[in-house]
């Protein structure tokens, strides 16, 4: 109905929804980006909404930020951004402003591989502590929280641009290019080729650590 | 009488110095025309302060009230323009590009809906006045079909059927106002409130 109307209109944005989970019903459609995606495609609305993706939200979802980012992205959905943090020890979705450049530079490297914002920006979802009365903490509030995504956006910049992170990635599935064939295959002609071909994958390391100090290196 | 001095008076524009600056009122990172991957950073972040969690929101939690003595704290159209005039002086001094709202965040609730719609009508157009020549523009607007207690059993997934209709008039008239300031729209999907 709503992008019906939209058309209707004239309306020439884009039409968000926000994955927001527990607050306060327990059991919801809109609980992630995931089920989000499974909710358009039900409806057959896939291509007519995006998603306006909360750090807070991913949080108390059980998701990191960048995760919901990514997932969005591939899909195609990742509209606008709601900016903020929740308190790490109550869980609670306390919409506080954001302080962490390693989570921002994350989310913005997410943000860039999606080809960047066009309708949607950087909204800050988030509010000063009920005891910053002053009007200089307002400002000072969204001073810092600023800062903390623009120096985040540099990191991911810097992290794109070097490209060792995203070569990382295409050396771990580097298999796969010549690999396409298997997934069109039969489970029957792959199990053969399994003991006709003798195979016995050697496991090789993650490299989970080598990776995280080469993201440190950005920060 | 309105006092003609702003809320934010003596509080200087905040513009780039760098990281070594020692300014409290200065962006160490932030520098809006500074050109990254091909874009302006101003235009990669698009900043957008929410008019609900700074003009609105009255500093309670669960267990303590209001902390919060805003000069534009108020029931009527007279103090829904003050906010406005202060939200756009707070956008000029953190050269923010936009802004993002709720309906109730800008215009106090009427008795009626007509009269809320009129309302939201009237601000919209004040705001819209604001955003001549200022360089600030609207992200995004939305419906806030939560807060008054009609909204308690939710939205679009309303056991009334009578609230499905106000929730349709009232996205209606949030995206009619959305479309008039040129943003986006965020349609928060009814959900059931209580748990």
């Amino acid at each position: 109905m709503v992008v019906d109307y939209a058309k209707k209109i004239g309306f020439d944005g884009t039409i968000l929804i926000e994955p927001k989970p527990q607050e306060p019903s327990k059991h919801q459609y809109d609980y992630d980006v995931g089920t989000i995606y499974g909710f358009l495609k039900d409806f057959g609305l896939e291509g007519q909404v995006k998603l306006n993706i909360e750090q807070g939200h991913a949080i108390l979802a059980g998701h990191s930020f960048e995760h919901e980012l990514a997932l969005a992205g591939s899909l195609g959905l990742l509209g606008s951004i709601d900016m903020n943090r929740n308190d790490y020890q109550s869980g609670w979705d306390t919409d506080q402003f954001p302080n962490s450049v390693p989570e921002t530079a994350l989310a913005y490297y997410e943000v860039l591989k999606a080809g960047g914002f066009t309708t949607g920006g950087t909204n800050f979802d988030s509010k000063v502590r009920r005891q910053s009365l002053d009007p200089e903490d307002l400002i000072l509030a969204h001073v810092g929280g600023m800062d903390v995504c623009a120096a985040g956006l540099k990191a991911a910049a810097r992290m794109l641009e070097d490209g060792k992170l995203e070569a990382a990635r295409s050396e771990r599935y580097a298999g796969w290019d010549k690999a396409q064939d298997l997934l069109g295959s039969d489970l029957a002609t792959l199990a053969a080729r399994v003991e006709s071909e003798g195979i016995e994958p050697q496991p090789r390391s993650g490299r989970q650590e080598r990776l995280e100090n080469l993201v440190n290196r950005y920060l | 009488m309105r006092d003609s001095r702003s809320y934010f008076d003596g509080i200087p524009e905040i513009r780039y110095e760098g990281p070594e600056s020692d300014n409290d009122f200065a962006f160490r990172h932030y520098n809006p025309e500074e050109v990254i991957l091909g874009k302006t950073m101003k235009d990669h972040l698009r900043f957008s302060v929410a008019w609900w969690h700074s003009f609105a929101w009255p500093g309670g939690d669960p267990f303590g009230g209001q902390t919060f003595e805003r000069p534009w704290f108020g029931n009527d159209m007279d103090h829904a323009k003050l906010k406005a005039d202060e939200a756009f002086e707070m956008f000029r001094i953190l050269q923010a590009p936009f802004f993002a709202w709720h309906d109730l965040d800008i215009r106090p609730e009427g008795k009626t809906f007509a009269e809320s719609r009129a309302r939201l009508e009237e601000i919209v157009d004040y705001i819209g006045q604001k955003m001549e020549g200022s360089g600030v523009g609207c992200l995004w607007g939305t419906a806030n079909m939560f807060t008054h207690r009609r909204w308690m059993s939710g939205a679009a997934t309303n056991p009334d059927p009578d609230v499905f209709l106000y929730a349709a008039a009232t996205v209606k008239s949030c995206l009619d106002a959305t479309k008039k300031l040129g943003g986006a729209e965020l349609r928060p999907l009814g959900r059931a409130r209580g748990v």
